[in-house]
């Protein structure tokens, strides 16, 4: 499953956890960092990303702690997350730089020019 | 009008979403999300509040109805939703553009043009919405072509109920409802909307309509079979080499790829229905007629089946080790 293309949310979370353990809440706040606002992840849909992240192996719970009388959880990536998150950003890596040799080889026509 | 909550509303609500789960994974996991629930709902507005509401009620079913996206139901879904709304797509487009032209140049004589421009809006207010849906999904916004394919089947659910509903029209509105419910259903986060999984959505619409608009043409001219009544085994045929390539694919999740033939499932629906409700006097052509529709899909099945029995011996041959 993680050699495929991952999805928005999925890469989101991965990228939220890749340099520190997080707790829910902290992880929705990361993702609308990294994302400049544009990707606000509701309850439901962070912990649907979770799940699947667990059942992947990608995710896994770094630490458990009473807050208020409520148990809350810290999150971390597993070895085969950091691997996956790698190749995703190899990926990602790769697609900006083919763009960028496109774009700079672009040569537009001078006006005018019929062929 | 105050428009931002004050986060005294939001934890009883919390509390009463979070009932919705099964009770192992609430016993698990209640207590987090409670918690970033109430977090992420403080000092936020109403709409968004209710969207946290939405999406959390949502993933609290979709655990307990066993169709989230770790399910194996979900997963089965997830193959069989776009599957099923290109091939409602590609129907659409068989019956729109041959039956507008039809009904226009050709009305009824009896009835006149006063009757064939109402007769052409409905077959438009049937068809176009499932079109509609099916651009917004291949340009990837699936949240979106879901609500476009649920509003597509109550439509054209609706205007099928105002014809008149006998055994094979109601097995058809059937059929557009579970389109419907699957496209609904479906995780959503599962779906295939990458660049790949877009192009095959458009394409299997499009080998669905335009072969099938050509040969209705000439068998209108040269046989005495109508392109509509083959149209089943022909969306059973067109959908085989897709879930033979999902099958054969070893990246692709194989219930995901099982759930790209369940997707032909909807218009096998009016023959279900036909047999229950009015069996004709022999049984067997109906049932000869629903093998042939499922025929190519097991062939599929079968094929993906001997190619990872090949692959299985040609790893485990230690002559290719040398």
């Amino acid at each position: 499953m993680t050699d495929r293309q991952l999805q928005e949310p999925t890469r989101l979370v991965l990228t939220a956890l890749a340099d520190a353990p997080r707790h829910g809440y902290a992880i929705i706040q990361e993702v609308l960092a990294i994302s400049g606002g544009d990707s606000r992840l509701s309850t439901g849909t962070l912990y649907t990303a979770l799940d699947r992240l667990f059942q992947q192996g990608l995710v896994r719970i770094e630490s458990e702690e009473v807050v208020s009388g409520r148990l809350r959880r810290t999150f971390a990536l597993t070895g085969q997350g950091q691997d996956a998150l790698a190749q995703e950003a190899k990926r990602l890596r790769a697609a900006a730089t083919e763009a960028e040799r496109r774009l700079s080889a672009f040569r537009p026509r001078p006006e005018g020019a019929t062929s | 009008m105050n428009d931002v909550t004050t986060g005294h509303d939001t934890p009883r609500a919390g509390r009463l979403l979070i009932g919705l789960y099964p009770a192992r994974y609430r016993s698990a996991q209640g207590d987090d999300i409670h918690a970033t629930f109430a977090e992420a709902t403080q000092g936020r507005t109403r709409s968004a509040v209710l969207r946290e509401y939405r999406d959390l009620a949502t993933h609290a079913l979709r655990l307990r109805l066993r169709i989230g996206p770790t399910d194996p139901a979900g997963r089965v879904l997830a193959g069989a939703a776009p599957t099923a709304l290109a091939l409602a797509a590609g129907c659409a487009l068989y019956f729109l553009l041959p039956g507008l032209v039809h009904r226009i140049r050709a009305p009824r004589p009896d009835l006149g043009l006063g009757h064939a421009v109402p007769a052409a809006v409905l077959q438009l207010a049937r068809a176009a919405p499932w079109l509609l849906a099916l651009g917004i999904a291949v340009t990837g916004r699936w949240r979106a072509a879901r609500i476009a394919a649920v509003a597509a089947a109550l439509l054209s659910g609706g205007v099928q109920a105002l014809n008149g509903l006998h055994p094979y029209s109601a097995g058809q509105l059937a059929g557009m409802a579970l389109v419907g419910a699957l496209v609904l259903l479906a995780p959503a986060g599962l779906v295939d909307v990458t660049q790949r999984g877009r192009w095959e959505m458009a394409g299997l619409a499009l080998a669905v309509a335009l072969p099938a608009t050509v040969a209705d043409r000439y068998m209108a001219q040269h046989l005495p079979l109508p392109m509509l009544g083959l149209l089943p085994i022909w969306l059973g045929t067109l959908t085989a080499p897709a879930l033979l390539g999902r099958l054969a694919d070893r990246r692709r999740d194989p219930l995901q790829a099982v759930g790209v033939g369940l997707g032909t499932l909807p218009w096998l629906m009016p023959l279900t229905a036909v047999a229950a409700f009015d069996p004709p006097p022999r049984l067997r052509p109906l049932l000869e007629y629903a093998g042939a529709c499922v025929a190519p899909l097991g062939m599929a099945l079968a094929v993906a089946g001997a190619v990872q029995l090949a692959r299985r011996v040609r790893a485990s041959d230690p002559s290719d080790l040398a």
